[in-house]
């Protein structure tokens, strides 16, 4: 046994057995851990983003348009949203702090403009990207071409990929009675849903274990030292 | 002696939060510098090696450490506009949803978990004689008891399902 000296490993020990300690039943000790982590992830993003955009993007320009302003006074490069430094930049900081409308009941509906400000920005990027990431391309990817037969094994499996992918649809296509060549196809199609939801169940408990096996790694070796 | 890396490799940590000004929005396509002056310069201002790299089209390889979802935003956003090549390594959980985009080349190269992460410590080790600790091999023992353990588990809560089962009838 090899106690570690570092007082960091000893804070991260307690709070790592006072989390497990919720394995026996909650406690004191792990709602003190559990609002710790909360409020350090909220002060640590908090103050990325105060660093990383808050400042650089909005509070900098700014001040630097505003500088220019009583140096050299007012000219059109100030409002031009190409420039770094401008104070077009206050109309984005107008919309965003109408966020806190929702604190004043009368004006409260104000809130709605950022809300649909944000989700049109998102709608827009999305959906063109996801057609085109996740639809249009994974679908190309089940096309069979003289290139999936290149090798024999990659035959086999552009193959079942097909019958996988057409399988499954028709398990979900739900207009039509599941009954004779529709039926077996669908009962196909629940057998590689099967198989899928089976291959993410064993990667999901090989990511849970992982992160217990680093906890305990930590323990025995980072803490007591006792595995070398 | 240690051999080097051949390539020049820039590790940006923490991009929580910049995604947007990443995107290959039309007005910051045209506009290489308002992504060049909000984004790298803060976070690559010091390394001479990102002075001509002003978007995706200019990086050999984009390689997306995540334990979300994130290597899907350059797979949707900077791959199909500038053709950059991405990769990625996720936390198993993620593996299962990720690997159609392995299957159609969207993603270069995948790193799945912990077995991932092992293979990798072993690929650097013996290719560019690498050394220090290996944490992820470490674990895959552990990793493979424990897989063993449940596949155990499920086999009897299968076998316990079918005699209850039987029983009743």
């Amino acid at each position: 046994m090899n106690l570690s000296p570092d007082p960091w490993v000893w804070i991260g020990a307690i709070l790592t057995l006072a989390i497990l300690s919720f394995l026996y039943k909650e406690n004191p000790f792990y709602r003190t851990a559990e609002y710790l982590f909360v409020g350090v992830s909220n002060g640590y993003f908090i103050a990325f983003m105060y660093h990383n955009v808050f400042l650089p993007v909005l509070a900098n320009p700014l001040k630097t348009a505003t500088i220019q302003v009583t140096k050299e006074g007012l000219s059109p490069g100030l409002f031009n949203p190409v420039n770094e430094v401008n104070f077009l930049l206050l109309i984005p900081a107008f919309i965003g702090l109408l966020y806190i409308t929702r604190f004043i009941p009368k004006i409260s509906w104000l809130v709605r403009i950022p809300i649909a400000f944000y989700l049109g920005y998102y709608i827009g990027l999305y959906i063109p990207t996801v057609l085109e990431a996740s639809i249009f391309r994974q679908l190309q990817g089940t096309i069979l071409t003289k290139g999936s037969f290149a090798t024999t094994l990659g035959g086999i499996w552009a193959v079942i990929i097909l019958i996988g992918v057409v399988c499954t649809v028709i398990y979900f296509f739900f207009s039509k009675e599941h009954k004779g060549t529709l039926g077996a196809a669908s009962k196909v199609g629940i057998v590689f849903v099967m198989v899928g939801f089976g291959a993410s169940f064993g990667y999901t408990v090989m990511a849970r274990i992982s992160l217990a096996i680093g906890r305990f790694l930590f323990l025995f070796k980072d803490w007591l030292g006792i595995v070398h | 002696m240690r051999r080097r890396f051949p390539l020049g490799i820039v590790l940006v940590t923490g991009l929580l939060g910049i995604i947007p000004f990443f995107c290959p929005h039309p007005i910051v396509q045209q506009v290489d510098d308002v992504i060049r002056n909000k984004l790298l310069r803060i976070i690559t201002d010091t390394l001479q090696m990102m002075e001509d790299i002003n978007t995706y089209s200019d990086m050999g390889l984009l390689v997306s450490i995540s334990g979300g979802m994130c290597p899907l935003w350059y797979v949707a956003y900077a791959q199909p506009r500038f053709g950059i090549k991405v990769a990625c390594g996720i936390t198993a959980v993620f593996v299962a949803d990720f690997f159609p985009y392995l299957q159609t080349g969207q993603f270069s190269g995948m790193l799945c978990g912990m077995k991932g992460a092992a293979e990798y410590e072993e690929l650097v080790s013996k290719k560019w004689d690498v050394g220090g600790r290996r944490k992820a091999a470490e674990g895959m023992s552990s990793q493979s008891i424990a897989h063993i353990a449940i596949m155990v588990f499920v086999i009897l809560g299968n076998i316990g399902y079918f005699a209850v089962r039987r029983r009743k009838r």
